[in-house]
C-alpha cells in the first residue's frame, strides 16, 4: 500500500474566492479515484494545482515522495502525472497522429522511438483509424479519447481525467469506461472527475466527493452514496 | 543518423537539382542586375528561413529581427575596418553575439504573448537601431565604409564581381535549408509546433516551453545576424538605416509568411517571389516615381488573399487531396 500521491491541506484563493479549503486525502498506488461535486465544487481547481497550472495558496502536494507544490506543469509532467483538460486541447493544427507524438516524446528521446510508442497508445484508445486527420476536425468523442491518448503517451503514474465522459452516448460510454479499465491495468493510478455517476460508481474504488471547495465525504461507492451530507449537498436538504 | 534526421531520399534528389540550377543559372547570365537579384533572393531567404523558426514553427510573430540582421552587418564592418579581421572568423562572432543579445532579450520579451510579443520586439530592434545611430565608435550616423584593398579578396570576402559572392552566399542558403529539413521532423520541430499550436497544452505533456521558445529564437537571431554579415561584405558600407530599419523587420516576417510559415522552403520561395516582383517593378517603373511600390503592393494583397498559405499551397494542393496508404504515410 504505497501512497502515490497526497494533499495536504490544499487552499486555493483567487482573491476572496475560495475555490478550495483544506483538503487532505491521499491516493493509493493502482486505485481509481471518483472525484464528484456539484458544478463549482472547485475540482478543476483542485486539478489544476496538482498538475501545476497554478500553484496552491497554502497546503502542499506530494507525489510520490516529492513534494510538486511549487513545480511547473512540464516538470510534474516529467515526474509522472499526465493530465486531460475538461476543454479538450488538442494541437487543432496537427495531425492525431503527432498530437500523440509529442506527448511520446516526453520519455523517448529519438523520433523513431517516439513513433513505436505513439502507435501502441493510438492503438490502445482507438484511435487507429483518424490518425492522419487534424485533431481540431475529430468530433466530441473523439477529442475526449485523443486527450486521453495524449496523457497516457506521456507514461505517467498517475493519470488525472477531467470529466472525459461528458457529452458521450451510451454505447461511447461504455468503450470508455473499457479503456480506463485497461488503463489501470496497465499499472496506472487513476484520479478522475465525472458527474456520470454511473461511471464513478462502476469504476471507481473510493471516491472523493467536493461541495462548496470543501471535502464533504470520502470513501467507497456505497458510503458515499448513503452519506446523508452528500445526499443535501446534491438533491438540496429541506428548508428550515 | 536516419533515424534521428529524417531526411527521405525525394528531398535529397529535389534539393540536389535545386542546387545544380541554381548553380548552373548564373552562367547563362551576360548582365549584373539579374545576378544582383539573385544575391538579394539568397540574403532574404537566409533571413526569412531564420525567422521561419520563431514566427513560423514557434508561432511566435518577431517584429524586431533587423536589429540582429544590423549586429551581424556591424561585427564584419567593425571586424574589417578596425581589426583587419576577416569576416570568415567575425561573422560567427556576429553570430554569438546575436545569440547572447537574443538570449538576455528573450527571457523577459518571451513571456508576453501574441501581439504583446510582436510589438516588444518591433521596439527592442528600434532601440538598437538608435543605439547604434548615436554610437560614434561605430560611426554614428555615418555609418562604416569598409572597403580595403589591402588584402587577399578571399580574407576580406570583397571581390569585384558579383559570381563569389552569388555562389557563397548560395552554399549558406543550402546549408541553412539543410538545417531547416533536419529540424523540422525533429522533437525540436515537433515541440516548437506543439507550442505555436497550443502552449498550456504543450506544457502538459512535458514541454519545457520558455526554454524551447529561447532556442528558438537564439538559433533564429544567429541565422539572420549570418544573413547580416554576408549582406555587409556585398555592399561594403553599412550604417544604422541601411541595415537596422523597421521595413527589414517587417520585410523577414513578409517573406516568411507569403511563403508559408513553418514549412522547409516556404521562406526559400517567399523570398524568390518578393524579391524578384520587388526588384523588377522597381527597374521596370522607375520613370514613375513610387508607382514600383504601389505595384509591389497590390501583387503582396493578391497574393495573401488568394493564397493565405503561403505560395507553397501552389505546390502542396495535390498532395493534400490524395488520400495516403498507412504504409506510404508511415515512410513520410
Amino acid at each position: 500500500m504505497k501512497v502515490i500521491l497526497e494533499m495536504k491541506h490544499a487552499t486555493k484563493k483567487f482573491g476572496g474566492l475560495i475555490a478550495n479549503e483544506d483538503i487532505t486525502f491521499s491516493i493509493i498506488e493502482g486505485e481509481i479515484i471518483g472525484m464528484v461535486g456539484p458544478n463549482g465544487a472547485g475540482k478543476t481547481t483542485l486539478f489544476n494545482s496538482i498538475s501545476g497550472t497554478h500553484s496552491l495558496t497554502s497546503g502542499h502536494v506530494i507525489f510520490d515522495g516529492t513534494d510538486i507544490t511549487k513545480k511547473k506543469p512540464y516538470e510534474i509532467c516529467k515526474l509522472g502525472i499526465g493530465r486531460t483538460f475538461q476543454i479538450p486541447q488538442a494541437l487543432n493544427e496537427m495531425s492525431v497522429f503527432e498530437n500523440v507524438l509529442v506527448a511520446s516524446l516526453n520519455r523517448h528521446q529519438s523520433i523513431s522511438a517516439a513513433k513505436e510508442h505513439t502507435k501502441k497508445v493510438i492503438a490502445m484508445c482507438g484511435l487507429a483509424s483518424f490518425i492522419f486527420m487534424n485533431a481540431g476536425d475529430l468530433n466530441v468523442m473523439q477529442k475526449k479519447r485523443l486527450e486521453i491518448a495524449r496523457a497516457l503517451a506521456t507514461e505517467p503514474k498517475l493519470l488525472l481525467l477531467d470529466e472525459t465522459m461528458a457529452g458521450l452516448s451510451g454505447v461511447e460510454r461504455k468503450e470508455a469506461i473499457n479503456l480506463i479499465q485497461r488503463i489501470r491495468i496497465s499499472g496506472i493510478t487513476i484520479l478522475m472527475i465525472e458527474h456520470v455517476m454511473e461511471v464513478v460508481m462502476s469504476v471507481s474504488d473510493r471516491v472523493v466527493v467536493l461541495s462548496s471547495g470543501k471535502l464533504l465525504a470520502e470513501g467507497t461507492p456505497e458510503e458515499v452514496t448513503q452519506n446523508q451530507q452528500v445526499i443535501q449537498a446534491y438533491l438540496g436538504g429541506s428548508v428550515h | 543518423m536516419r533515424k534521428f534526421i529524417n531526411i527521405n531520399k525525394y528531398f535529397i534528389v529535389k534539393f540536389l537539382a535545386g542546387l545544380l540550377a541554381a548553380i548552373v543559372l548564373p552562367l547563362f547570365i551576360k548582365t549584373p542586375f539579374p545576378l544582383h537579384v539573385m544575391i538579394l533572393i539568397c540574403i532574404w531567404a537566409i533571413m526569412g528561413m531564420g525567422w521561419n523558426f520563431i514566427g513560423g514553427y514557434a508561432g511566435q510573430v518577431s517584429n524586431g529581427h533587423a536589429l540582429f540582421y544590423g549586429i551581424g552587418a556591424y561585427t564584419c564592418g567593425i571586424g574589417v575596418k578596425n581589426f583587419g579581421a576577416s569576416p570568415w572568423v567575425t561573422m560567427w562572432i556576429g553570430v554569438m553575439i546575436s545569440m547572447g543579445i537574443a538570449f538576455v532579450l528573450g527571457a523577459p520579451l518571451l513571456r508576453l504573448k501574441g501581439h504583446y510579443f510582436a510589438l516588444a520586439t518591433m521596439a527592442m530592434a528600434e532601440c538598437g537601431r538608435i543605439i547604434f545611430l548615436n554610437w560614434s565608435y561605430v560611426g554614428g550616423a555615418t555609418g562604416i565604409d569598409f572597403f580595403d584593398r589591402s588584402k587577399p579578396s578571399w580574407y576580406t570576402m570583397q571581390f569585384t564581381s558579383k559570381y563569389p559572392y552569388y555562389y557563397i552566399f548560395l552554399f549558406f542558403v543550402a546549408l541553412i535549408l539543410l538545417l531547416t529539413k533536419g529540424l523540422d521532423k525533429s522533437k525540436f520541430g515537433y515541440y516548437l509546433r506543439a507550442i505555436k499550436a497550443n502552449e498550456n497544452s504543450a506544457q502538459s505533456v512535458g514541454i519545457h516551453t520558455a526554454k524551447y521558445k529561447l532556442l528558438a529564437f537564439m538559433l533564429s537571431a544567429g541565422i539572420v545576424s549570418l544573413a547580416g554579415s554576408l549582406y555587409a561584405n556585398y555592399l561594403q558600407y553599412i550604417d544604422p538605416t541601411v541595415v537596422m530599419p523597421l521595413n527589414i523587420s517587417m520585410m523577414i516576417c513578409l517573406v516568411a509568411v507569403m511563403g508559408g510559415i513553418g514549412t522547409v522552403i516556404g521562406p526559400l520561395v517567399g523570398a524568390i517571389v518578393l524579391t524578384i516582383i520587388s526588384e523588377y517593378t522597381r527597374a521596370t517603373f522607375s520613370y514613375i516615381n513610387g508607382f514600383d511600390l504601389f505595384v509591389y503592393g497590390v501583387l503582396v494583397i493578391i497574393i495573401v488573399l488568394y493564397m493565405p498559405n503561403g505560395l507553397i499551397s501552389l505546390f502542396n494542393k495535390k498532395q493534400k487531396n490524395k488520400i495516403l496508404t498507412p504504409l506510404e504515410m508511415e515512410r513520410k
